[in-house]
């Protein structure tokens, strides 16, 4: 029997175990996402509860990675302040391939230093929207698979590996900004 | 991308279209070789798909599974230890009534 399903039947104990386990992951989507470190804790202890109450109450889970990543995700949205009023640009493709560096000048030395920095990093993903951050996060960093992060993010998986990719050339588009400037590592 | 060319098949827009799908292998066989034979063939895709390949490892490399990476690993832990205590605390409330 699965932890979710000893859960499921009324006992902490093995959610706690669960929570160990996927509490740190969560915790650095759930902060890439919530600036503030407060509402990101907040939301995190919300995500948890909640998963507790939907598992208590016999409520089935088919993939429980993807599905904290879910009720993570509801959590820390509610918190995202978002910009009002601001549409979400889509740009042709090419175009965002060549802010990308695609075909443009290569510099693989400096492009190099910048990668090592898990501060331009940092940086460079802060930049992005935050439904583009959080596919790069999923599926990038956390090494969720494309099933589990279209999941989490509940877009059919097609949809979603559009918008991973767009997503990839945004942040490799944030990076070739800084070497333009000089920036690096 | 100034002057696209024509390689394998597929036109450079038609490769980077393609390129995430490539890098985390999930073309079919024959989309597959039709991208790889672009690449052998085109420097600018290569080397950008190279780039772009460099990235997404990083990433996983750089900040997967590392809570110290914004906040300091000390904050990582006393705050999945509070966490824990005020979530099942929580439950065994619930769990009561």
């Amino acid at each position: 029997m699965s932890l979710l399903e000893l859960a499921s039947q009324g006992e902490p104990e093995p959610f706690a175990v669960l929570i160990e386990r996927h509490a740190p992951a969560l915790q650095r989507f759930v902060r890439s996402l919530v600036s503030n470190r407060e509402d990101a804790e907040e939301a995190l202890q919300e995500a948890f509860l909640g998963a507790w109450r939907h598992v208590s109450r016999g409520g089935r889970v088919e993939q429980p990675r993807a599905w904290f990543f879910q009720v993570a995700r509801h959590a820390a949205w509610r918190r995202v302040r978002r910009r009002a009023g601001e549409p979400e640009r889509l740009e042709p493709l090419e175009r965002l391939g060549m802010e990308a560096g695609w075909g443009g000048a290569h510099d693989p030395e400096r492009l190099s230093a910048l990668l090592e920095s898990r501060e331009q990093l940092h940086a460079a993903l802060s930049e992005l929207s935050e439904t583009d951050r959080e596919a790069v996060w999923l599926r990038d960093i956390e090494g969720l698979s494309g099933p589990e992060a279209a999941a989490a993010t509940e877009l059919p998986l097609a949809t979603f590996k559009t918008r991973l990719h767009r997503a990839r050339l945004q942040l490799r588009a944030r990076l070739q900004a800084r070497l333009q400037e000089g920036g690096g590592a | 991308m100034t002057q696209q060319r024509r390689a394998g098949g597929l036109w450079c827009a038609e490769v980077l279209s393609r390129l995430s799908d490539y890098l985390d292998g999930e073309l079919p066989d024959e989309e597959r070789a039709r991208v790889e034979a672009h690449l052998t063939r085109c420097d600018l895709c290569e080397r950008f798909g190279g780039e772009m390949a460099d990235l997404v490892r990083t990433l996983r490399h750089r900040l997967g599974e590392r809570t110290d990476a914004m906040e300091g690993p000390r904050w990582g832990e006393r705050f999945l230890r509070s966490l824990r205590r005020e979530v099942t605390q929580a439950i065994r409330r619930d769990h009561e009534h």
